[in-house]
């Protein structure tokens, strides 16, 4: 009798347990899965928006629109740089809400838009998108394609660990900057971190017939040194 | 036996439990974290260092203000050297009537054997006209010019490789403007002198004038030692400063000595002001009486961290209740008849029939007897964004206020909400009266909500404001009817959204509230604009209850609404601000205007008081107020500066994408005209002979205690989530689960072994 229900609870407690692990389970997936998946929505999007300049919804039910094509450099690579490889690209969400970020990285609305000048600030998820961050050096380079088609060579001048409050970084710039922010340690399985891992990086010549961008980025490399 | 077997099964089962939780611990931590380890072994040095600059920051202890004078240095983000460039302000204020004529002389130092290039970035008072510029070398002054901002950078890019010691001044936001200066020579001292025009603040009988020494964000701490992060534009790895040459080392210059950014200001009152009742908060002030009028300075030069705030009253105790001034001409002539900076004055020239003149009135509308106000019913409709990119914390500080803003509600207001993302829907089809049942029905409501879907802020607004038609209501019993709109405005179609505002806002008031930790500001500062309402931000789950119940008390006794102004030959002149914003309690109409000289000489300026309607008409002829209070009938001089400064303020808010380039090109055709430092046009001086030295040439920069006039937008956004640790825990729990099932089918199989072998 009381083996039956030893069973039973045994059973029971089987039962829960796995519904629990799967929810669990689930949950976390889903968010990876979501990152993963609904990047290639958004990148027919980006097509569209690439052919007519105008802004499309990735699906219809959106709350927002990709503004933009990032791509980072592979360090394997560091001599030869024409433009990564797409699976390397992230397609840049107008606004860095927790919903959008879930989907990609998203463009600070506050900040600077994509080939405008002004800090141009773009967040994203330290476990999905930015985990490429991680061990990211200066001197590494990162392009940015706008809904102009245009593609802008960004180089990374310096990375740092801050606090979420110090927002200074976001603060509009009288140049043209690229700040990428994710949450930092890269390794930590906890969401809700304080600490920003945040990088900051400078437009440069493209190698190629670059003399239309010549204005901007020649501001920005002006010897300093006499 | 049975029960022995139990015992060993269930301790068994224990065990396995403990064991399998141990390991699920244990190996996702390894597994998980390795593919992003690789990176992790670069990064310690990075980390470490910027680890201590932030804990250190947070040290009350230490901070950039004790930095002394000398030889300065501080560490960009890549660890180059660059020398600081020690500045000095000294401010000098003339206040006549309304207006406030300020000098700013930023002293830059050389102390070093180099020939430096300074940067200085800091604010002004928001709506400062700034108009001259003038670059003193020993006894010399160079006048500045204004140019449009490409030209005059180029200008100044010139002087600065040809040697010649030039300075530049530039807006880069309405508040935050750059100094630059070239070719500081060794052991030299160059003295910036900037002035600028703006209006007292007036209310109540009180005047009084703030000069910021530091930008808003001041609760944000840690600032004072990251200096890289304020340094716009010289984070550059190709900037490289050879540290070596560089004689102390940071650790050196750090002592508790005097600090480099100091302060020195000096107001001059005037005449007729009440001695007793002049009053600075926040800084110890000296009184100083002379012919002239008083004058109210710091006691002693005072660190720049925190806004100068003076305040006073007039002396005969009754406060003048309209005002105005006038100015015949403008105070810069255009560039043919330059004698640049000369004031023109106002006796002076009656004779020229083609000046326009210019205009500062102020009126204070009769005060309203409490009783009166109260009565003033109201119809309050709180409208928040539901959609996806509310979610997280967005949703719970929109919630916070929401509740926050029907705890402020009169008995006798009337209320709704209405929630929006991809539909609307709203508490109740008609307002409620606010009562305690509605209220908890209401709360209830707050309470369901949740963020999810798009952003169909024109469904919202159109619900939220709907067409006259139905607006039967007239005169008397109308009711006032505001619009508190949360939302983090994160929408494509502005320009759509705000013909639908202009054109259904009518009666209706539209406040907006920012909410989230970057909301499109832009969006809900014009949408507030057209609603002739205001914007709030809301960056901080903490700061709500403040923000919203000063939004509610504000805007809970409007004074006057609707107002006008025109000639009483019917005709509009050309005033700013337009519209002109509703005036809540203690609050003075304010404009400035342009009057060609054959325009009329009446100006009547009407308005909705309440159930009534409210006007008043004064002669612009009239050089001085209506009460004896102010006869001291000054000269008034930069009114045409106020008046272009308001002009372009309200076009650089009309910019909504598709008109960019013609507002640039009216702000920059205006702020020429009127010798204006705008977003658009600058001010550059050059000196004509080169310095003559053979030190080497560096940039240095300013550093601040507090970077850029620039809003603060709560924190960086949150970039972290929980998927590992769930998936992690949710792998732990169903090996758990296996080991589990593994146990029970032993168990059954053990026990049908036992059985067969009772049985047989």
């Amino acid at each position: 009798m009381s083996m039956r229900m030893t069973q039973q609870i045994q059973i029971g407690l089987l039962v829960g347990l796995v519904l629990l692990g799967i929810t669990l389970f689930g949950k976390g997936f889903y968010m990876q899965a979501k990152a993963h998946f609904a990047q290639y929505l958004i990148e027919q999007a980006w097509a569209k928006t690439l052919i007519d300049g105008q802004f499309h919804k990735p699906w219809s039910w959106a709350d927002t629109y990709p503004v933009a094509k990032l791509s980072i450099e592979q360090a394997k690579r560091p001599n030869h740089f024409d433009g990564p490889a797409s699976n390397d690209s992230l397609y840049v969400l107008a606004g860095a809400s927790g919903r959008n970020l879930a989907f990609g990285p998203g463009l600070v609305l506050s900040s600077a838009p994509a080939g405008e000048r002004g800090n141009t600030v773009i967040a994203g998820h330290r476990d999905t998108h930015f985990a490429m961050l991680n061990g990211i050096s200066v001197g590494r380079r990162l392009a940015l394609q706008t809904a102009a088609g245009r593609e802008i060579v960004y180089q990374v001048v310096a990375t740092k660990v801050v606090h979420e409050s110090q927002t200074e970084l976001m603060a509009p710039s009288d140049d043209n900057r690229l700040t990428l922010i994710t949450c930092y340690p890269f390794d930590a399985l906890q969401g809700g971190a304080e600490l920003r891992f945040v990088v900051q990086a400078i437009p440069v010549e493209p190698e190629s017939a670059a003399q239309s961008e010549g204005a901007t980025a020649d501001r920005m490399l002006e010897p300093k040194v006499a | 036996m049975f029960t022995k077997n139990r015992v060993k099964e269930v301790c068994e089962t224990l065990a396995m439990l403990i064991i399998s939780a141990s390991i699920c611990w244990f190996i996702p931590f390894a597994v998980l974290a390795s593919p992003n380890s690789v990176g992790a072994l670069s990064a310690p040095q990075n980390i470490t260092a910027v680890f201590d600059e932030h804990t250190a920051s947070r040290l009350p202890t230490f901070s950039y203000d004790d930095v002394t004078q000398g030889m300065l240095v501080y560490q960009t983000a890549n660890g180059n050297l660059m020398p600081s460039l020690p500045v000095d302000t000294q401010v000098s204020m003339q206040v006549s009537g309304l207006t406030n004529r300020v000098s700013v002389k930023q002293v830059f130092s050389n102390h070093t054997g180099l020939v430096l290039n300074g940067r200085y970035l800091f604010p002004l008072p928001n709506e400062a006209a700034v108009d001259s510029l003038r670059l003193h070398i020993g006894e010399r002054i160079i006048e500045g010019q204004i140019h449009p901002k490409q030209e005059a950078q180029q200008i100044f890019e010139q002087a600065k490789a040809e040697g010649k010691r030039a300075s530049l001044v530039s807006q880069e936001r309405p508040n935050m403007f750059t100094t630059e200066v070239a070719n500081l020579a060794p052991n030299e001292k160059l003295v910036v002198e900037i002035s600028y025009q703006e209006t007292i603040h007036y209310e109540d009988g009180l005047f009084s004038l703030r000069f910021p020494l530091v930008v808003a964000p001041r609760y944000i701490p840690g600032l004072t030692l990251g200096g890289d992060s304020g340094q716009t534009g010289r984070v550059t790895s190709s900037q490289v400063f050879d540290a070596d040459r560089i004689i102390a080392p940071i650790r050196g210059a750090l002592s508790e000595e005097e600090p480099v950014l100091k302060a020195d200001i000096k107001v001059n009152l005037g005449l007729g002001v009440d001695k007793a009742a002049i009053l600075s908060p926040y800084h110890a002030i000296t009184l100083d009486e002379q012919q002239g009028g008083l004058t109210a300075s710091l006691a002693n030069r005072v660190r720049a961290d925190r806004d100068f705030v003076l305040q006073w009253r007039l002396e005969q105790g009754v406060s003048p209740v309209a005002w105005v001034f006038n100015q015949n001409g403008k105070t810069h002539q255009t560039q043919a008849a330059s004698d640049d900076g000369s004031m023109v004055n106002t006796a002076a020239s009656t004779s020229v029939r083609n000046i326009d003149n210019y205009s500062l009135v102020m009126v204070l509308p009769p005060k309203v007897e409490a009783s009166g106000q109260l009565n003033l019913p109201r119809e309050l409709i709180l409208v928040i964004d539901t959609s996806g990119s509310m979610a997280g914390d967005s949703i719970i500080q929109a919630k916070n206020a929401l509740r926050y803003a029907l705890r402020g509600l009169k008995a006798q207001d009337s209320f709704n909400i209405i929630e929006f993302n991809s539909d609307v829907s709203s508490l109740s089809p008609v307002p409620l009266p606010a009562t305690e049942e509605n209220l908890a029905i209401a709360r209830q409501f707050v309470n369901r909500l949740q963020a999810d879907g798009g952003t169909e802020m024109a469904l919202a607004l159109n619900a939220a404001l709907p067409r006259q038609a139905f607006n039967t209501a007239s005169g008397a019993d109308k009711s006032l009817r505001q619009v508190i709109f949360m939302t983090d405005g994160s929408v494509g179609n502005e320009s759509a959204l705000f013909e639908l505002i202009r054109n259904q806002i009518g009666d209706n008031r539209l406040f907006t509230v920012g909410i989230g930790s970057a909301p499109n500001s832009h969006f809900m500062q014009r949408a507030a604009e057209l609603g002739r309402g205001t914007f709030t931000y809301i960056g901080d789950v903490d700061e709500v209850e403040q923000k919203i119940s000063q939004l509610l008390g504000k805007i809970q006794y409007p004074v006057l609404t609707d107002l006008q102004v025109r000639f009483d030959d019917g005709s509009v002149p050309d005033y700013w601000p337009a519209p002109i914003p509703d005036l809540y309690r203690g609050e003075p109409v304010l404009i400035s205007l342009k009057r060609h000289p054959r325009e009329p000489q009446e100006l009547v300026i009407s308005g909705r008081q309440g159930h009534k309607n409210w006007q008043q008409s004064l002669s612009l002829q009239a050089n001085h107020s209506s009460h004896s209070a102010t006869d001291v009938a000054q000269p008034a001089a930069g009114l045409d500066l106020l008046w272009a400064r308001k002009q372009i303020a309200a076009l650089e808010l009309s910019k909504n994408g598709a008109n960019d380039d013609k507002v640039k090109q009216q702000v920059t055709a205006l702020s020429m005209n009127y010798h204006l430092v705008s977003p658009y046009t600058s001010l550059v001086a050059v000196d004509l002979t080169p310095i003559t030295t053979n030190a080497i040439s560096r940039d240095a920069v300013v550093r601040q205690h507090l970077p850029l006039g620039w809003q603060p937008m709560g924190v960086l956004p949150q970039t972290s989530t929980s998927s590992r640790f769930d998936m992690l825990l949710g792998g732990g729990v169903l090996l758990l689960a296996l080991m589990l099932a593994l146990s029970i089918r032993r168990q059954q199989r053990q026990q049908r072994a036992l059985s067969l072998a009772l049985n047989t």
